[in-house]
């Protein structure tokens, strides 16, 4: 049955193709053309050939942006994969006020990483709430130099983003604990299975193809971290510029009055061969498990 | 969602966008002809657009407005649209006037966006356009401008305007409180640190007299040679500028420095010195006089001296665009502006900073009292000595290294010499690319 | 003898109970703790000391002069407008142009339609950041550099919006648009009257994290602006530091004056959104 003009699903689709062209596809395009000419931001440039890769595999700052990374991932993945599953558990049942906590750890989530920067990098300063507390209580004698010491910033911006993250995996697992079926939670019930073992045994496997998906999300962000480095850190990365990830260092050559763009555009090559990798993953553990 | 076909669909959109790949390789607009000749001597006419940068305020508006309108007066059938510019991503707006073929005809630039600029061809030489430059115009002045590495080198790309400097600032009742002496005020590294010591111990780590990590012109100072002989490389990583920087890691791990001078929380020394938590400021001849504004209780206890070593050299100046439509009003206005009368006239208003003509200074008459008539002094003479420290090839990233490096140096992760090393070879290597 | 009711596995107990909302709070107080802590640093009077040895939650001499420096240091109400302008650009565009094509992709047959989603979906792949030069050179050639429109111009429709959409549409019976067809309505008449209804928790979702979306945004707009007037308040509160000398009193409410915005716009709309989220709306 024809209900439809054969142009009328074309105009529907085109303004929203046209937009994925503009800024998705022809940059994606763009880049990787640039990633083989030394391009400034106002000098023109001329092919080069790999030259801008082989200077990634001799570039210090890289090797500590992939260690931060990875650090980033190994902190990140385990805990922001399981802590907001126990939170989605703790708001989802019917209970009095549940709208409001839930509204509440949602809020990390909506204000943007520039406000939570900010409010952290006071907390975490010489003089901040922190270090005072701390002191007060005699844990420590000496404030702690938390935005001086390289792995010390490292793990406060991951311990943003995980603060940050909470709320946003709990709504993921929020809509997917609505999944799991009730009565598979009788059954065990009557089978004399505590709460624990029935976490163990129900709740789990029943969304573990949502636990899967977060896995692979916050491995995702954690090669995209930038902002909280960014503001933690300062301009520079951190005192040495060893607090730096990848989109850091994109921002960092790319951007400015002598911003080198084939060198950032290298880099940008290969932060999406790191991030497809992750993704690939996905979809083939996916294919399994329709399959 | 059909998600198991996600990694064949991705992988086909990738191809398919790699065969639709035609030309686009992005950069920079089309350069404009730096060298040619203009005479701004015949009848001039039509209008032209003039940019000054963060000089829109109640002191200097009155000036620009009667400048132009004396200037209009002399050619009539001209007309000069002013803008502003505010303080802040200066650079960035210059950049983006010049990818987007805005750049006004007449335009205010320091020296290093200058330099990016006429690498681009897009800001006239103007040594080739006005016979006399060398006369009229302070040669410090001039010399910032000229760039070995474009145009015909020893050309100027702009008109000297004005030229500040760094006086030192000290409060006094600070210096009292600690027991340091208010009149033989530091005038080296060493006598500074000493006196720091003296202020930390004495206020039991409260106070600070240093809240800087040092920089180019510190090791400039000590005597290291930030070029090599043939000008095109770095080469400051010498024993005496070493020894600067272990100076400077002693005493920031002695303490006596804010331990977030090297962090993102750091205020700056400016900022500090307002708030009266050091006791010791570098900032512009006029710096009394604005502190008069944002903190007058301040103001008594500010007593100046002059900069510690060579002082620094502020270079502002006028250039022509070399796109500009209008290149014979566009030379002669940048001329009008920058002749001697005006620029006596524009140094009346910003006190502190000296003219970048010969023949001005002896025009301008200074109406300064009290201490700001001591700074004002003292600026005139380290303008005289002033030398630029920063090479026209120094950029914003090599800035960027030499934080870092200071800053593990500073904090001990490396040694003063491996950290000046680093600095060195990767400036280096970023000006082959 | 009493009848075995069926077992109370999630019978609610005072213990449970306690203890349930105990770690509820303990949470709460790490979430929105930081936030507090902030709101009370911008309330705080000048000679209220905000580094001492024994922090005070409580302002002692509350006052809003902060917000008045704020609001005189830089034009905050007038960078608020420049968020709010590019977040209704962003929100409405999605919610046309990604409903258009959502509602195309999902329930309309045309050739090439399997290709139109495959490209949408591969661009998931692509973060942004990666092309974020790239599309700055688009926007700059498009003659949108330092202007509001193209700071909202890339997020305007995306991509992950319209699949959203799509797969709400999917769920929609198929007999009710057959039926619907047959009664002779055309396409528009359908979206009207059938698709949207149907979708309506979904372009909730959608446009709650648009609005957050681009209000939150902030590499982007650094990017793209460069004149004052311009700066979105994301922007323009980095500004703030320099400007004061970073004094956390008036940082703090800068901080607020981008954040309480925000936080109640979701609060009145949190119900919309949790609703839409139950439906399945976000799933990868």
């Amino acid at each position: 049955m024809k209900a439809h003009r054969w142009y009328t699903p074309w105009l529907l689709v085109v303004p929203a193709l046209a937009f994925l062209g503009a800024f998705s596809l022809w940059p994606a395009i763009n880049t990787l053309l640039l990633s083989f000419t030394n391009v400034h931001t106002l000098t023109g440039g001329r092919f080069i050939g790999a030259a801008n890769y082989t200077r990634l595999w001799h570039d210090p700052q890289l090797w500590d942006a992939i260690i931060n990374t990875l650090l980033y991932m190994a902190v990140c993945v385990p805990l922001l994969t399981f802590l907001p599953l126990l939170l989605a558990m703790l708001v989802q049942r019917t209970l009095p006020f549940m709208g409001f906590f839930r509204t509440v750890f949602y809020f990390p989530v909506i204000a943007s990483a520039v406000t939570v920067a900010l409010i952290w990098q006071w907390l975490l300063d010489d003089r901040g709430l922190v270090n005072d507390l701390a002191t007060e209580v005699g844990v420590v004698h000496k404030a702690v130099p938390f935005l001086e010491d390289r792995w010390l910033l490292l793990f406060s911006a991951i311990a943003l983003t995980v603060w940050k993250g909470l709320g946003y995996y709990m709504v993921l697992y929020l809509s997917a604990l609505g999944n799991v079926r009730r009565e598979l939670h009788e059954a065990a019930a009557v089978d004399g299975a505590g709460g624990v073992r029935r976490f163990w045994h129900v709740t789990l496997p029943g969304v573990r193809g949502t636990t899967l998906l977060v896995s692979i999300l916050i491995g995702v962000s954690a090669m995209r971290v930038f902002t909280e480095l960014y503001i933690l850190g300062g301009s520079t990365g951190g005192i040495g510029g060893q607090d730096v990830s990848l989109v850091f260092l994109i921002e960092q050559y790319g951007s400015g009055f002598d911003g080198q763009l084939g060198y950032a555009s290298a880099l940008s090559v290969l932060l999406f061969v790191l991030t497809a990798v992750p993704l690939i993953v996905l979809a083939r553990l996916n294919r399994r498990n329709e399959g | 969602m059909r998600t198991s076909r996600l990694g064949s669909v991705a992988a086909f959109g990738v191809a398919a966008s790699l065969v639709l790949s035609g030309c686009g390789v992005g950069g920079g607009s089309g350069g404009g002809d730096s060298q040619q000749t203009v005479s701004s001597a015949g009848s001039l006419s039509g209008s032209i657009a003039f940019q000054t940068w963060s000089l829109k305020n109640a002191t200097f508006t009155p000036y620009f407005t009667s400048l132009i309108k004396a200037f209009e007066k002399l050619h009539p059938g001209t007309a000069i649209n002013w803008i502003d510019q505010p303080g802040a991503n200066y650079p960035d707006k210059v950049t983006s006037q010049v990818t987007g073929d805005s750049l006004p005809d007449v335009v205010n630039l320091p020296p290093d966006i200058a330099h990016t600029v006429a690498k681009t061809g897009d800001l006239l030489d103007l040594t080739k356009n006005d016979p006399s430059i060398a006369q009229t115009y302070v040669a410090s002045g001039l010399s910032a401008y000229e760039y070995k590495d474009t145009g015909t080198g020893g050309d100027s790309f702009a008109f000297p305007w004005y030229l500040g400097t760094d006086v030192n600032y000290w409060n006094k009742a600070m210096l009292a409180k600690d027991g340091l002496s208010t009149t033989d005020l530091p005038t080296s590294l060493d006598q500074l640190i000493a006196d720091a010591k003296i202020m930390h111990d004495k206020s039991g780590g409260k106070d600070y007299l240093m809240s800087r990590a040092p920089g180019l012109m510190d090791f400039a100072n000590a005597g290291a040679p930030l070029l090599d002989s043939a000008g095109t490389a770095f080469a400051f990583n010498t024993p005496a500028a070493v020894k600067v920087l272990q100076q400077y890691t002693a005493a920031y791990q002695a303490g006596y420095l804010p331990s977030n001078v090297l962090t993102s929380t750091y205020e700056g020394n400016s900022a500090l010195f307002l708030k009266q938590e050091v006791a010791w400021t570098t900032g512009g001849g006029n710096y009394i006089q604005s502190t008069e504004q944002t903190n007058p209780s301040l103001v008594s206890s500010i007593v100046p001296s002059a900069a510690i070593g060579t002082p620094p050299l502020y270079v502002q100046g006028i250039s022509v665009s070399s796109k500009s439509r209008n290149l014979p009003l566009a030379l002669a206005f940048a001329e009008y502006v920058t002749n001697s009368a005006n620029q006596a006239a524009f140094i009346q208003l910003a006190q502190g900073f000296e003219p970048g003509t010969k023949d001005a200074s002896t025009l301008a008459a200074t109406n300064d009292v009290g201490m700001q008539a001591q700074a004002s002094a003292i600026a005139e003479k380290d303008v005289e000595n002033g030398v630029n420290f920063t090479p026209p090839i120094w950029t914003s990233a090599m800035d960027t290294i030499l934080n870092q490096q200071i800053a593990l140096a500073m904090t001990g992760k490396e040694s003063a010499k491996t950290a000046l090393d680093n600095v060195v070879t990767q400036a280096n290597a970023l000006l082959g690319q | 003898m009493t009848r075995r009711r069926s077992p109370k596995f999630d019978a609610v107990t005072p213990l449970g109970l306690t203890l349930r909302y105990t770690a509820l709070c303990v949470v709460l107080l790490i979430t929105i703790g930081p936030m507090l802590w902030e709101l009370s640093t911008s309330l705080k009077s000048p000679f209220e000391d905000v580094y001492s040895s024994t922090p005070q939650l409580l302002p002692r001499h509350p006052t809003l002069h902060n917000y008045d420096l704020v609001a005189q240091t830089i034009p905050i109400w007038h960078f608020a407008e420049n968020s709010v302008l590019v977040a209704v650009l962003g929100v409405g565009g999605n919610l046309v142009g990604a409903t258009a094509a959502g509602y195309a992709l999902a329930r309309l047959r045309f050739r090439g339609r399997r290709l139109v989603t495959g490209l949408f979906l591969s661009t998931l792949v692509l973060p942004g950041e990666v092309t974020i030069i790239s599309q700055y050179q688009t926007v700059t050639k498009l003659g949108f550099g330092d202007s509001l429109i193209g700071v909202a111009l890339p997020g305007m429709i995306g991509a992950i919006n319209v699949l959203l959409i799509r797969n709400a549409f999917r769920s929609i019976p198929d007999e009710l648009e057959d039926a619907a067809v047959i009664d002779g309505a055309n396409v528009w008449q359908r979206i009207r009257y059938i698709g949207l209804p149907n979708v309506k928790g979904i372009l909730s979702v959608v446009a709650i994290l648009s609005f957050i979306a681009a209000w939150d945004d902030f590499l982007w707009p650094l990017l793209v602006l460069q004149s004052p007037n311009k700066l979105t308040l994301t922007v323009g509160l980095s500004y703030l530091q320099g400007e004061f000398s970073a004094d956390p009193r008036t940082i703090a409410a800068g901080t607020m004056i981008a954040l309480v915005p925000i936080l109640v716009l979701f609060a009145v709309l949190q119900r919309f959104f949790f609703r839409g989220v139950g439906e399945g709306a976000i799933k990868g």
